[in-house]
């Protein structure tokens, strides 16, 4: 079964500002830019999406144009800003709601998402301390 | 995948000043006075809060104190005083947004100065003292509470974040630096606004009940000179260092369709060469004495109380900077701009900051065009470039 792909919840925050997805990740204090078709192929991926389901939302679809997005994918989950889900999402181009007409195609140019670290020293937010009652901070047991 | 095939991932680094720098020595502890050992186990959060609390008690059960309530971006906020120093450290920059008492208050803060009190603060234990920023020790945190000290302030906040309640001592109110009576409390406010949809931000402000704009961006670059700029003209002056914002979402606590900003200080500090540029301040500034060494200081709702606005949709976000040139422009920029300065100069003077922060900023930014304010040397040049942009955007 081809597997689909999700945004991830939980370490990260994403937002579109002006057109352009911007996603940050708390545990490493990166951020990450996409547009385009990008910044298309994210927002499609808030629900679980397989390649064919991304595939059938752009107007040219062939082998190498499926390469480029799955390199994609493979960066965003290697990044921990998407994960590979068994949720919904299975399925040949045509048998879902996403099947758009052909106007409403969108136009593939290949996919970039841009890693900044300039930031992480601001976006590694102050930890909280989660604590027990015994306090800490928690010593490593020994042996 | 082959080379060539344009899909990839780009590094696009960007160097940034460091955040931490030498930690100062500490201040003299309560007038000389022994502090006692802390009872509260390793930093269990909420041990030391009730602890703190069981002397903030004791404090306020000593003295008459005074209650003032202020609105913050529609909340109410309930501050103790308990002593006049402490008072008067902290109510003038806030007098402006305090409105009448009565009714259940949504955050409740007591504030002392322990020079005035029978009781100290009990030392930290060691292990508490974890993280360092910006001149802020932050001393054990977790979901719900959150214990600071700013041992170059000598004061110490504590606060229950989920009930919306803090204690603030300050080791001696009359020692408190000019910037910090400009703008007291800012991180415990912050602690306790974010959980309720809204944030404090590094910018100034100006707008009308219509509508404002908000002007972000790193020190000297422009933003109070602009909000000055505006006295007198179109639009009143929301904030000049530190403006609250709400974040732009519909339904949730604060029922609100479009992203706000408020008032929090109705204070500005100018460097001494702005005075220059503003003469009207000079009558007006409450440290002319000490410009050697501070910028000067004007509390603005005790001249210029009519042009305050305390609170207004907002409908951009500005980055000014200094262009040099005769003439002043507004220029479209990426968003991503906008966010990157109003978030990088917020979270690097606030504590106590966490992911909540870093999402509520991402969210308010995502909903406004952001613009870049390129300032000329005429001051009543770039009054109109704002008039202007709000009131065509």
């Amino acid at each position: 079964m081809e597997p689909s792909y999700q945004i991830s919840t939980g370490k990260i925050a994403h937002e579109k500002i002006d057109g352009e997805i911007i996603v940050i990740h708390f545990d490493t204090g990166d951020y990450y830019s996409m547009s385009g078709t990008a910044a298309a192929l994210w927002e499609m991926m808030a629900t679980p999406q397989n390649l064919a389901r991304l595939g059938a939302r752009f107007a040219s679809w062939d082998s190498r144009t499926e390469t480029a997005v799955a390199r994609f994918l493979d960066l965003l989950a290697g990044e921990g800003l998407i994960h590979a889900t068994n949720g919904a999402g299975d399925g040949a181009p045509g048998q879902n709601n996403d099947q758009k007409n052909e106007a409403e195609k969108l136009v593939f140019q290949d996919p970039v998402v841009e890693k900044y670290s300039d930031m992480n020293t601001i976006l590694l937010a102050d930890p909280i301390h989660d604590v027990e009652e015994a306090g800490w901070p928690k010593v490593k047991a020994q042996g | 995948m082959a080379e060539g095939q344009g899909a990839g991932l780009r590094r696009a680094d960007r160097a940034e000043a460091p955040v931490l720098t030498a930690v100062p020595p500490e201040a003299a502890a309560g007038g000389g006075r022994a502090r006692p050992a802390t009872g509260a186990f390793r930093g269990v959060p909420r041990a030391y809060f009730e602890e703190a609390g069981e002397i903030g008690r004791a404090v306020f059960a000593d003295g008459a104190g005074r209650e003032r309530v202020y609105s913050l971006g529609g909340l109410r906020c309930l501050i103790r005083y308990a002593d006049g120093a402490a008072e008067a450290a902290v109510h003038r920059a806030l007098a402006h947004v305090e409105i009448s008492a009565g009714g259940p208050a949504d955050l409740t803060i007591g504030v002392w100065d322990e020079t005035q009190a029978s009781r100290l603060l009990p030392e930290p234990h060691p292990h508490m003292l974890v993280d360092y920023r910006n001149h802020c020790l932050e001393l054990c945190s977790d979901a719900r509470y959150l214990a600071l000290e700013e041992r170059w302030l000598g004061t110490r906040s504590f606060i229950d974040r989920q009930a919306g309640v803090a204690w603030y001592c300050v080791r001696d109110a009359g020692t408190l630096p000019y910037y910090e009576r400009a703008a007291p409390l800012r991180s415990l406010l912050n602690a306790l606004l974010v959980g309720r949809g809204r944030h404090l931000v590094h910018a100034a402000a100006v707008g009308t009940s219509a509508g404002g704009v908000l002007l972000t961006g790193p020190p000297g670059a422009g933003k109070s000179s602009s909000a000055l700029a505006c006295l007198g003209g179109k639009l009143g002056f929301v904030a000049d260092d530190w403006c609250g914002v709400t974040a732009g979402e519909t339904g949730g606590e604060t029922g609100r369709k479009s992203p706000r900003i408020f008032s929090v200080y109705a204070s500005s500090k100018l460097r001494i060469d702005g005075l220059d540029r503003f003469p009207e301040m000079r009558a007006r500034i409450d440290n002319f004495d000490r410009l050697d060494d501070e910028k000067a200081t004007a509390f603005l709702a005790e001249h210029w109380r009519s042009a305050l606005v305390a609170e207004c949709p907002v409908k951009a976000i500005f980055i000014p900077e200094v262009a040099g040139g005769a003439r002043t422009a507004v220029v479209p920029t990426a968003g991503k701009d906008a966010w990157r300065a109003m978030t990088s100069w917020t979270l690097k003077q606030l504590t106590g900051c966490g992911r909540d922060s870093i999402a509520l900023l991402a969210r308010f930014a995502a909903s406004l065009p952001a613009f870049r304010l390129q300032l000329g040397r005429d001051r009543h040049e770039v009054r109109a470039a704002l008039e202007e942009a709000v009131a065509r955007l």
